[in-house]
């Protein structure tokens, strides 16, 4: 049995003396994940290492990356960030940089809740795209993977 | 999952820059369970088929490309071949009536091409298919997606050569009834030897007859990627450096590739069937295949060590997306369609690239002497003869060639004819004129290779 689902049968056994009864399936997860984060100081790294591996497989995140090309100007993240605030599209991670003299952003994006499709997504970026004259993809993460892992 | 910012970057030069797209995503139907008495009630029988399996195709493919951000160029049905299908020999007539309702379907669903008219006759021809042969030409100039491909010869069972002078005359009289379009009708008609079939790119897609109920199979393409690829290395590369590059982008084309065509086997609830691997370029700057011999270093493509350079390019580009994906098939190799090809057009139009020198090319490559122009005059017997040679190729060497000529009727060696979209323009190359009539015309087979015997 692995350590995570040790860690869950140990919760749910708990609340069960506890409280009486299951826990919802979710919340035990959740609950699980908590613990995992807080267990650094109490296993050793060898063990933290395939604990996040295994509570990274869990996840439901759906990943898109978005990605920002074109000449640096004032708002560039205010904008974007704003769009993806406003669809509730969580920012996982964010890196900046310039590529031959021209502003890359990079985001990572939780799309697991967004409030519009993707496409939609895509054309609200374009309008913002349009008036500072930039380009922006929102392309699911799997691409990536594909072309770039093995 | 954390990727590099080259990584994003590449990815998106790729797709926006270098003209990296699925070429085409090709929805294979059977159409076994249409077949009546009636030609009109099977065409609608297969309207209906049709319809049932590819009505989301092209709503499918379109968000599926969006998902990862790709272009998917194409979307298109295959058939399963029309000769078998239509049964008893019927008057041109009838075949037009179907073949009209077949083509508008493909219209309802928003399609460009539909494979399928076609029949396989290496080994001899029934009256059902002579008279569905001789109704290609009429297809061809009244429908505007259908295409039409013939298998007139394998390594198992050698060249018909019967069928070869036939073709030669069809391929004429498609050029006479489609005259006032320059001949198009011909763009839609290939010739082949060993087709595939599990082909999706046009005009030879067909839906074989050892497939299942419906099928999806995808092209990708990207020669305008592994252009820029090879560009980037320094004059003094050696070999092995060129093959290795190759290698590494086939094998980031073919992925995209894979991903994309699963999900759109998915989203249509169908069975995902092969990744035909081939570079297939496009009329649009950067994206040819003559870019590429060329970036390897030959002044023009055309000059002596194309053959090598296009024999490596297309090893390399094999191994490097057989890797990438479960099931490769179709043609898998790079193109050579002259038409296609903006530099390749430029240098048979320039005279450095002859048609000599382009039949030696499909020994190394997929498919064959492919949108050549060619003139006028040329004669039925001289066509037959062009075929004859490429089907020989490709059943010693146990692989696919194929011809797709485009005779254009009151057009010389020089002129320049134009037939729009993907297929691009072209110059007339001249062909050569010395008879071989009575060659294709002594009838019979060439019999099978002894490398045919493998048992």
């Amino acid at each position: 049995m692995d350590i995570k689902q040790r860690i869950e049968n140990m919760v749910n056994q708990i609340i069960n003396e506890e409280l009486g009864g299951n826990i919802d399936k979710d919340k035990l997860h959740s609950i699980a994940d908590k613990i995992i984060g807080e267990l650094s100081t109490l296993v050793t790294p060898s063990e933290l290492v395939l604990l996040k591996m295994l509570s990274e497989e869990k996840t439901n995140k759906e990943m898109a990356v978005v990605s920002v090309i074109g000449q640096d100007s004032v708002g560039i993240v205010a904008e974007v960030t704003r769009i993806l605030a406003e669809n509730h599209a969580n920012i996982e991670s964010m890196t900046q940089a310039i590529v031959s003299g021209y502003f890359a952003l990079i985001l990572t994006i939780d799309v697991s809740s967004i409030k519009v499709t993707i496409d939609k997504l895509q054309q609200l970026m374009d309008a913002a795209a349009d008036k500072k004259n930039l380009k922006i993809y929102i392309q699911h993460e799997d691409i990536f993977k594909s072309m770039n892992r093995i | 999952m954390n990727f590099e910012v080259s990584e994003i970057l590449e990815t998106i030069k790729m797709n926006s820059l270098e003209n990296l797209d699925v070429r085409t995503v090709t929805l294979g139907i059977s159409l076994f369970d249409c077949i009546n008495n009636s030609t009109v009630t099977t065409a609608q029988n297969i309207r209906k088929k049709m319809l049932k399996h590819g009505e989301n195709l092209v709503k499918v493919a379109d968000s599926v490309a969006n998902r990862y951000g790709v272009k998917i160029v194409n979307k298109r049905i295959a058939l399963t071949p029309l000769s078998l299908i239509l049964g008893e020999p019927r008057p041109i007539e009838e075949y037009i009536k179907a073949a009209k309702i077949i083509d508008d379907a493909g219209k309802e669903i928003g399609i460009d091409f539909i494979g399928g008219y076609s029949a396989l006759i290496h080994k001899g021809i029934t009256e059902s298919e002579s008279a569905f042969i001789d109704s290609i030409p009429y297809i061809l100039s009244e429908t505007e997606r259908l295409c039409s491909s013939v298998n007139v010869a394998t390594t198992k069972s050698g060249i018909n050569m019967n069928a070869v002078l036939r073709m030669g005359k069809i391929i004429k009289h498609t050029a006479e009834l489609t005259s006032s379009q320059q001949a198009i009708g011909c763009a839609k008609l290939v010739v082949f030897a060993n087709i595939p079939e599990d082909n999706p790119f046009m005009a030879g897609a067909l839906h074989g007859t050892g497939e299942g109920d419906c099928t999806l199979n995808i092209g990708v393409s990207g020669p305008g990627v592994v252009f820029k690829a090879v560009q980037s290395l320094p004059k003094d590369a050696d070999f092995e450096i060129i093959s290795e590059t190759i290698k590494k982008t086939a094998f980031k084309i073919t992925r995209m590739g894979e991903l994309v065509g699963r999900n759109v086997a998915q989203g249509l609830g169908v069975s995902f069937g092969i990744l035909d691997l081939s570079l297939a370029p496009t009329p649009a700057i950067g994206d040819s295949v003559a870019d590429i011999l060329e970036a390897m270093g030959l002044e023009t493509c055309g000059t002596h060590g194309t053959t090598a350079a296009l024999a490596l390019l297309n090893d390399a580009v094999k191994k490097g997306g057989a890797f990438a994906s479960s099931f490769v098939g179709g043609l898998s190799g790079a193109f050579i369609p002259v038409s296609e090809d903006a530099t390749m057009e430029k240098r048979a139009a320039e005279g450095n690239l002859t048609f000599d020198k382009l039949e030696a090319m499909t020994s190394v490559c997929s498919v064959g002497l492919d949108m050549i122009a060619i003139p006028g005059d040329t004669s039925t017997e001289t066509i037959a003869a062009i075929i004859a040679d490429e089907m020989s190729i490709g059943v010693i060497n146990s692989k696919t060639t194929a011809v797709r000529l485009i005779p254009v009727p009151g057009a010389v060696a020089g002129n320049e004819v134009s037939f729009g979209g993907l297929l691009g323009k072209a110059r007339i190359i001249p062909v050569h004129k010395k008879s071989a009539e009575i060659f294709v015309k002594r009838g019979g087979r060439i019999p099978a290779p002894i490398q045919s015997l493998k048992n």
